[in-house]
């Protein structure tokens, strides 16, 4: 095995270096666009303001689109940190509250308020697409790209020539409730993920961060499959411990707890009850969940990451669970199960509202979990890498015990468009991987 | 309305016994019987285009063309060109084009077919006649126009916020929950049978009778292999046995045909006898559909001129197809708004689904907008349905909100401890110098509005870049000419141009 | 009567749109007809085969392949599927569907020469029709045996590579083609894939040939003869769903072994599982179903309703709804409390 420091300061390098290239071809003469597609918690964000600072300290005009309002605000905070020398401008939407500023930033809502030269300006895809005139960027810089539509994307060509898009492509795509027949066959169709898109045409350039720094090794390996990508994980085998000062009775959901001392997923089954459950509220496996969590509280868990600076043994508390699951009425279920004491501590909800966070220990009931014929969209993978990729020490995967007879007997349709790819069938071979993954 | 709550409301119109309402006002336009065209096809298995087409407007008596071989295309042809000109002349296509604002009185030609099959064959006429290119050039502009007609139509048919051709079946399902399996309810006949008076079983059975008739555009194995010796006869006998075959055909698809046209008749009936008051969403969706009526005349007039008519199949340009897209998410949102709007059903699912709130205001604030606007500001405590879709940020409407065009935008929402949450939501205008927005408003609903204007000014601004393109006034030009395939210095012919 | 390549597929299919139903299951591996079943339990068909399709169909294929295949070669050029400038085709069609063979063995063994041939480089055809193969082991009693519509030929670093094709006679709509048909032609697709690949491995012909996991359908264009290809088409995933489907199927086969003579009781005898997709191709579903009728099973009300009610009957719920009895357990309070929820919109 590698040294783990050796290899954090290769994944480091290759990151540097990586971000340098893209600095010359957003500070190069001519239109340029690039594409960096991130496993999760590689640090794109992170990437993301480095550039901004470097381009304002040559002086550029930089803009940044986010996809929310809260992803718009973390890049701002993250900038005021990095203090760069330039001014460092929250672009608003004419609803936002008026007190809704940012230390060490400045709160405009029309381009006529834009500070002249060097800045950054950051704003929604929402903001940007809809203002009329602006003066020419030197840069725009879109983050969280795979949640953005091409039609989206397409006013924003209106503002530079330069553009550096990164996104997760394993995560959930684009919420679009219209229907799309029309443009299914299109050679650009407007409702896909802008970077997927893009990338059909040949000339764009792709790029790729090495390494997820968030997750643990065997659970970056658990999620492979949800990518066409290779990446690693910068913690080494055994560098993220989950422990526990004590032990309850020795039932199936301390099994499940105790496995987390060799690994950092673990699954926990729940009896299939002849008489069916509801896949959209059921009950037995939200009890499961909340007595997971609290056992795991009660016998003093403790999240050990070696792979810090300095090594720390975190005691977790309630903040530093999560739980989530793909349907709403499931998020209530487990609510209504939480102790009063923790409703407000323990962060409960839909893989689309988990996006973009992390926390320690999460706890997640599997998609698939009472569905006995899967849909596309209960096989469609990116909901459960959301879930999957959230944690930084261990992942419990809750589930009634059908889910392996369902994925191995199930005969997907591939009912996509002419020419698409066929997502029922990939994503139940990416269920049936991670299942392997996770089961193993 | 959220599959999970549809599929309930199934169950519980089987534990009825009868078809249950979805809404609680029309949300659909009807036109009056004057303006309505009704229309039916019939086509020989294995064939796209039509073998007969009936069509019948206002009370007049049905009108039906059918060809003895549907694989002729000359006879194909004419039938569709003789079709396409009384669909052109009922929708006043050929009329000078106005930009003014439809007038309240102003009335919607409108076209109703039976199902989803009869929409299928609207599409495969556009796509074989709307680019078509070869031909008897009078016989030609006939068919393309006809053939961009029926596009039109089967557009507007998946639009929610037209009402320029309307499905029968589809209508029906959108007022109803039928106590049945959701394939079933694709058969015009059977959603007919289940609306009479009786037992769910009484029900049940005639639906069974009901859906074997076929009401689809094909007709069962076993009238074809009828018709089959009466087309070898036509294609192969002398000219007496020809015109023997003829006729009888001609009957034969003749009573087909009109037993569908009586179909979507008896779907109309049925619609007017449940005396929904007409939701002010109708009205809206009227006024639209005489909109995009005239837009479509102007469009018809330019191609004529020569300007390239849109492809059937797809927007191959990425310019045009994602400033359409825009345009149809616009209208869906704007539909969907309005119906929340309008009708208390729809607003409890609502709620229920976590797009709408309900609630009583528990604060009231002025809140100053630099430099001096000022702006409604209310907290609303609101019980838990559950969680919630809207988030910060969302725009919603209040639905008893005198200012139609005032929106509310959620600037938090906060859980209580034992229960319910409290949603602070802002005026997205300032004070007026009249009545404050929901002054006196205790118990309050606020629902995810539709941002059409935004999503419509979008589409616009998409649909610039193509000028901007050309006066070179884009930083990104090369780029985008290069999506836009124009790099290369010709626009391949797209796939779907006819070439024989 | 079906050719028995047609027979295969067909069987194939059949099961796999409702693998929970044994009856199902029966039927397609003895070959007895469901048709039969029910013409037996007093219901007659209404599936059935127009003559027009029929012959559509087969006009449609031989314009397929007319003048050596030129129309499916420029559009196989056209779409990159084989290079430009290419040569060669070879028909293992029978001779009652326009093509040289007399007998499907005939055109089985033919088509076995040629992929040998073609993996030693003897044979320099590019487009083939109507490749034959019998599918080893005999899963599917009395044998499984398969034409693919057509098929590409590809140079590679150590062969050749097939491109399967599937050819169809329903217009290319582009967004708005019908996807159950679109289904129905992957799944075709992936059976002749998964067959081609376990062909060449049983031949020892894999070292020199493979199968690509992406195909190509030949669709119709709306009221004309021109052809349609689209290439690119994913069947990574069917391919798959073959072997998976012959696998299970193959299990079931195994722990039957009835007499020909009494395939008809068996059948009757076998477990069915009723569901929405029933409707679309079966020709007992409406016996089933008003066993399910009677019975007051959720399946009557589409598969969202079965999933949410699971083994819970309407006549339970209804008792539920009217007071006379509690819950037995948890699924049943929460199945109770949904429909009193929505039940509150109406005068219940």
């Amino acid at each position: 095995m590698t040294d783990p420091s050796l290899h954090r300061a290769d994944l480091s390098r290759k990151t540097d270096a990586l971000a340098q290239r893209l600095l010359e071809r957003l500070t190069s003469e001519g239109e340029t666009a690039d594409v960096v597609a991130s496993p999760p918690g590689a640090g794109k964000t992170r990437l993301l303001v480095k550039l901004c600072v470097a381009l304002a300290g040559q002086g550029k005009a930089i803009g940044v689109v986010c996809q929310t309002n809260q992803q718009a605000n973390d890049v701002a905070k993250r900038l005021v940190d990095e203090t760069p020398q330039c001014p460092i401008v929250r672009f608003l939407g004419s609803s936002a509250p008026a007190d809704d500023k940012i230390d060490g930033t400045l709160s405009v809502r029309k381009t006529s308020e834009f500070p002249v030269g060097k800045k950054v300006v950051i704003g929604t895809s929402a903001k940007w697409s809809l203002i009329g005139m602006c003066d020419v960027l030197d840069a725009l810089l879109i983050d969280e790209a795979w949640q953005m539509t091409f039609s989206t994307f397409l006013p924003i060509m209106r503002f530079t020539g330069r553009f550096l898009i990164i996104g997760d492509p394993g995560q959930l795509p684009p919420v679009v409730t219209t229907p799309t027949e029309r443009w299914a066959t299109s050679d650009m169709p407007p409702h896909v993920a802008a970077p997927e898109v893009l990338l059909r045409d040949g000339q764009i350039q792709l790029h790729q961060l090495p390494a997820t720094w968030r997750l643990p090794h065997d659970s970056a390996k658990a999620i492979a499959p949800f990518y066409d990508f290779a990446f690693e994980s910068a913690a080494q085998p055994t560098e993220r411990r989950f422990s526990r000062a004590g032990s309850g009775p020795l039932d199936d959901i301390e099994r499940a707890l105790n496995a987390l001392n060799d690994r950092s997923t673990s699954l926990l089954l729940v009896p299939t009850p002849a008489s069916g459950t509801l896949a959209t509220g059921d009950r037995g496996v939200a009890s499961a969940i909340v007595q997971t969590a609290v056992r795991a509280l009660e016998t003093g868990a403790v999240a050990t990451s070696r792979d810090r600076a300095k090594p720390r043994n975190d005691i977790l508390l309630p903040q530093d669970i999560g739980i989530t699951t793909s349907r709403r009425e499931m998020v209530r279920a487990i609510r209504d199960e939480l102790p009063s004491e923790l409703r407000t501590q323990i962060r409960v909800d839909t893989a689309e509202r988990w996006q973009g966070s992390e926390c320690q220990l999460m706890i997640i009931a599997h998609p698939l979990s009472s569905v006995r014929v899967p849909s596309e969209f209960d096989l469609a993978t990116g909901r459960l890498c959301v879930m999957a990729s959230r944690h930084r020490c261990a992942l419990i995967v809750v589930t009634r015990d059908h889910v392996p007879e369902t994925l191995a007997g199930h005969m997907p349709s591939a009912t996509q468009p002419l020419g698409q790819s066929d997502t029922a069938g990939r994503g139940l071979f990416q269920h049936r991987s991670f299942w392997e993954a996770i089961s193993a | 309305m959220s599959e999970d709550r549809s599929t309930r409301r199934r169950i519980l119109a089987y534990l009825k016994g009868r078809p249950l309402p979805l809404v609680e006002s029309m949300p659909l336009h009807i036109s009056d019987p004057a303006d309505r065209m009704v229309i039916a096809f019939l086509r020989m298995a294995g064939e796209s285009l039509p073998w007969a087409i009936g069509w019948k407007i206002a009370d007049g008596p049905a009108r039906i063309l059918s060809v003895p071989e549907p694989r002729n295309r000359d006879l194909v042809s004419s039938m569709v060109a003789e079709f396409g000109d009384a669909l052109i002349s009922h929708l006043g296509i050929d009329s000078i084009p106005t930009d003014e604002e439809p007038r309240p009185d102003e009335r919607l030609p409108q076209v109703w077919i039976g199902g989803p099959t009869d929409l299928d064959m609207l599409h495969l006429i556009a796509l074989r006649f709307a680019r078509a290119r070869r031909g008897n050039d009078h016989l030609l502009s006939r068919l393309n126009c006809c053939g961009r007609c029926c596009h039109e139509l089967f557009e507007c048919a998946g639009n929610p916020f037209r009402a320029n051709c309307v499905v029968a079946s589809q209508a029906l399902r959108t007022v109803l929950v039928f106590p049945t399996e959701p394939i079933r309810t694709m058969h015009l006949g059977y959603l007919l049978a289940m609306i009479p008076d009786g037992t769910l079983h009484q029900r049940l059975s005639r639906g069974e009778i009901a859906e074997s008739v076929a009401l689809s555009t094909s007709l069962t194995p076993d009238v074809e292999r009828g018709l089959e010796p009466l087309v070898t006869a036509w294609s192969k006998g002398g000219d007496a046995e020809r015109e023997s075959a003829r006729l009888e055909l001609d009957c034969i698809l003749a009573k087909e045909v009109t037993r569908r046209l009586d179909s979507v008749g008896a779907a109309l009936q049925v619609l007017g006898n449940l005396k929904l008051p007409v939701s002010p969403s109708a009205t809206s969706i009227r006024t639209q559909s005489i909109r995009a009526l005239q837009m479509f005349k102007k469009y018809n007039a330019r191609v004529v001129g020569g300007e390239p008519s849109r492809s059937p199949e797809t927007d191959h340009d990425p310019l045009f197809a994602a400033s359409h897209f825009l345009q149809l998410d616009a209208d869906r949102q704007e539909a969907a708004g309005e119906l929340l709007h309008n009708d208390s059903l729809a607003l409890s699912d609502a709620v229920h689904n976590g797009k709408a709130i309900c609630g009583d205001v528990v604060k009231r604030e002025l809140i100053t907008i630099p430099p001096r606007t000022l702006r409604v500001r209310l907290t609303v405590q609101t019980a838990d349905f559950g969680p919630l879709r809207l988030r910060e940020g969302d725009w919603t409407h209040c639905p008893i909100d005198t200012n139609s065009s005032l929106r509310w935008v959620i600037q938090s929402i906060d859980e209580i401890p034992n229960g319910g949450r409290l949603v602070v939501l802002q005026a997205n205008k300032p004070l007026g110098v009249d009545q404050e927005p929901l002054q006196g408003s205790k118990r309050v609903v606020f629902h995810e509005a539709s941002e059409p204007e935004l999503r419509r000014r979008l589409a616009a601004m998409v649909w610039d870049l193509d000028d901007r393109l050309k006066s070179d006034a884009l930083p990104s030009r090369a780029f985008l000419a290069r999506l836009r395939g124009q790099d290369r210095g010709h626009t391949p012919l797209p796939s779907d141009v006819e070439d024989d | 009567m079906a050719s028995g390549s047609q027979d295969t597929r067909r069987r194939f299919e059949q099961w796999a749109r409702n693998p929970r139903c044994h009856a199902n299951a029966v039927s397609a591996i003895v070959n007895f007809p469901m048709r039969m079943v029910a013409e037996a339990e007093g219901v007659k068909a209404q599936f059935g085969q127009s003559p027009f399709a029929l012959i559509r169909g087969r006009q449609f294929e031989e314009g397929v392949f007319l003048d050596d295949a030129s129309r499916l070669r420029d559009q196989l050029e056209a779409s990159g599927v084989i290079a430009c400038g290419t040569t060669g085709f070879v028909d293992f069609r029978l001779q009652n569907n326009g093509g040289p063979m007399p007998s499907l063995d005939a055109a089985i063994e033919a088509s076995l020469d040629w992929l040998r041939d073609l993996a030693a480089g003897r044979a320099q055809q590019t487009i083939a029709s109507g490749l034959s193969l019998r599918i080893p082991g005999g899963v599917m009693l009395p044998e499984a045996t398969l034409c693919i519509d057509a098929l590409a030929v590809r140079p590679t670093q150590s062969g050749s590579e097939l491109v399967v094709g599937e050819i169809k006679v329903y217009p290319d709509r582009g967004g708005y083609t019908d996807t159950t048909q679109l289904a129905t032609s992957r799944a075709q697709a992936g059976m002749y894939g998964h067959a081609l690949q376990i062909t060449l491995k049983a031949a020892n012909l894999e070292g020199s040939l493979s199968v690509s996991e992406r195909g190509f359908l030949v669709l119709s264009h709306s009221g004309s003869n021109r052809i349609r290809l689209r290439h690119d088409e994913d069947l990574r995933a069917q391919i798959q769903r073959a072997r998976d489907g012959l696998r299970q199927l193959s299990e079931v086969a195994q722990q039957l072994r009835p007499n020909p003579d009494s395939a008809l009781a068996v059948i009757q005898s076998a477990p069915t599982s009723y569901c929405e997709s029933c409707v679309s191709f079966c020709e007992r579903a409406s016996i089933c179903r008003a066993h399910a009728v009677a019975e007051e099973r959720p399946e009557i009300l589409g598969d969202a309703v079965k999933q949410l009610m699971g083994d819970m009957s309407l006549a339970r719920l209804r008792q539920l709804m009217s007071n006379n009895t509690e819950p037995s357990n948890a699924h049943e309070q929460e199945v109770l409390e949904m429909i009193r929820e929505i039940a509150e919109g109406y005068d219940v």
